[in-house]
């Protein structure tokens, strides 16, 4: 039935995050083609305003892109099973676990393939940017590697291989923490009967809070490290590769909770109008 | 033959309220038409959400078939809940494929005809639909199973008396035999004729469990005249 249910999902999401990405890539096209023009040939006093402005909107339509995803996502799992849909998913022969994973793939799916888009899009802006511009001692395109990879081992202690492996671990267990947090705060909140939407909201906020409080509860042995003998001979590195790790392993561990509120409460403590 | 639904001291008590359900025990046979009567807050809806699983009970259990509430109950009981569940970015036909996919006693064929017999369009966006509409698909959708236990939460209170006339005469002749009928319902008077048994139910306890035909006798009155008598303010 998870198949079933899964391909349901997708079916009721695709067109709307489908449309979003589209967006994206529209956005990306502008950037890489106002690059490509011959705007930026002409000296002028406005061409410094235009370029930050144009920077400053487009970090921002890619912030409320992902938001919206995020967002959208959560308004889905809420209304398709803590509003009148409920009754039907509810009452269908399948289990809470097969309701939330069916869910956690889409969205994991969606998720996944906007991050990768908006990563393509600014990877994509750059190079437009690099290509019109250029950077003198950056001419040769492999030395931009070498200087990220200078730069990944002075700051993360890691090669730029390491790291790219170290960030996208960290985002697949991120985003899973994050689908399950919103998922248990939807949970949690819809028992306050009157007020399930402000209830889930208030849980997000206090989910965030702990997860806040727990990830600077975790750098503390770290902190009397540095504080009580000298500053680490690795430097700065070691204190990033630290924190990531950290962050990496209290993710997946909260990612763990999570989901465990998330079906208990739809086992036990669904609370339909 | 065993029962069809066995309750045994079944309570359900909600967080800092009273008891919505109060040590319930009641067993339905098979094959039977039986309205679920009661007045506002008596515990009607409480009981139908306990037996479709949307509840777990505070004590006592349920049992369809002979088992406790589960994904196997849940596959054998067609349920038609107050509220509207349709999802407003589907079609009819959508929905109908939905629940082809997740019910294998659906039959695609029998819920087309209906749909035609309402003329009601297939292809129609279920967001474009009346209210009245919807609560025709609804039934439509889960008549068109082939359940053992149809649990119908007021079925006819949204839609006007023609639609009334048909969906009662779709109740009567879409279940079989083996499968039983239990119905919630303030519209008494439009139901009565349908009613095999009644079942009383008043702050979350059984008050009565008859069949009409003993209650006409003995008391000399119309179902909906006796519900009166007994539950008169």
């Amino acid at each position: 039935m998870l198949g079933k249910l899964t391909k349901f999902e997708f079916r009721a999401v695709n067109k709307v995050l489908l449309l979003i990405n589209a967006f994206t890539v529209l956005l990306t096209l502008i950037g890489c083609l106002t690059f490509a023009s011959p705007l930026w040939d002409f000296e002028s006093a406005y061409t410094g305003v235009l370029a930050m402005s144009s920077i400053l909107i487009y970090y921002i339509a890619i912030i409320a892109i992902s938001l919206f995803c995020c967002v959208y996502l959560a308004v889905r799992f809420y209304k398709n099973l803590y509003t009148d849909e409920g009754y039907l998913m509810h009452t269908l022969p399948v289990t809470p676990r097969e309701l939330i994973l069916s869910k956690t793939i889409a969205a994991f799916c969606w998720l996944l393939i906007t991050g990768l888009l908006i990563c393509f899009s600014v990877c994509a802006i750059l190079g437009s940017a690099y290509l019109k511009f250029g950077v003198e001692e950056f001419e040769d395109i492999s030395n931009v590697f070498f200087a990220l990879n200078d730069f990944t081992k002075e700051v993360y202690d890691m090669s730029l291989t390491g790291f790219c492996i170290f960030m996208i671990v960290a985002m697949v267990v991120g985003s899973f923490s994050s689908i399950f947090m919103i998922y248990a705060a939807i949970s949690v909140g819809q028992l306050m009967h009157k007020h399930k939407v402000l209830g889930s909201i208030c849980c997000y906020i206090g989910f965030y809070f702990i997860q806040q409080t727990l990830s600077m509860i975790t750098m503390i042995p770290y902190w009397v490290k540095i504080f009580t003998l000298d500053f680490p001979e690795d430097g700065l590195g070691s204190y990033m590769k630290y924190q990531l790790t950290i962050s990496i392993i209290l993710s997946a561990v909260l990612a763990v909770i999570y989901y465990i509120i998330t079906e208990y409460m739809m086992k036990k403590k669904l609370n339909l109008d | 033959m065993n029962p069809l639904v066995e309750i045994k001291g079944l309570s359900k008590c909600y967080e800092g309220k009273k008891m919505a359900l109060d040590n319930l025990n009641l067993t339905l046979p098979r094959g039977r038409i039986i309205g679920l009567l009661g007045p506002n807050g008596s515990g009607k809806t409480t009981l139908i959400k306990l037996m479709t699983g949307l509840l777990t009970p505070t004590s006592g259990s349920i049992t369809v078939n002979g088992t406790p509430i589960g994904i196997f109950t849940k596959s054998r009981i067609a349920y038609l809940p107050e509220r509207t569940y349709l999802q407003s970015n589907m079609k009819v036909n959508d929905m109908i494929e939905f629940f082809t996919e997740f019910y294998p006693d659906f039959r695609k064929e029998k819920a087309y005809e209906m749909l035609n017999a309402l003329g009601i369009e297939p292809k129609a966006s279920l967001k474009t639909l009346s209210k009245g509409t919807k609560e025709k698909v609804q039934l439509i959708l889960v008549m068109s199973r082939d359940a053992d236990l149809y649990i119908l939460d007021e079925p006819i209170a949204g839609v006007d008396p023609a639609a009334r006339d048909y969906i009662l005469r779709t109740i009567i002749s879409n279940y079989n035999e083996n499968a039983t009928v239990l119905l919630s319902t303030h519209l008494i008077t439009d139901i009565e004729s349908i009613l095999d048994e009644v079942v009383f139910i008043r702050y979350g306890q059984l008050v009565l469990y008859n069949s009409v035909d003993n209650i006409r006798e003995h008391f000399g009155k119309s179902i909906d005249a006796y519900f009166r008598e007994v539950f008169a303010c």
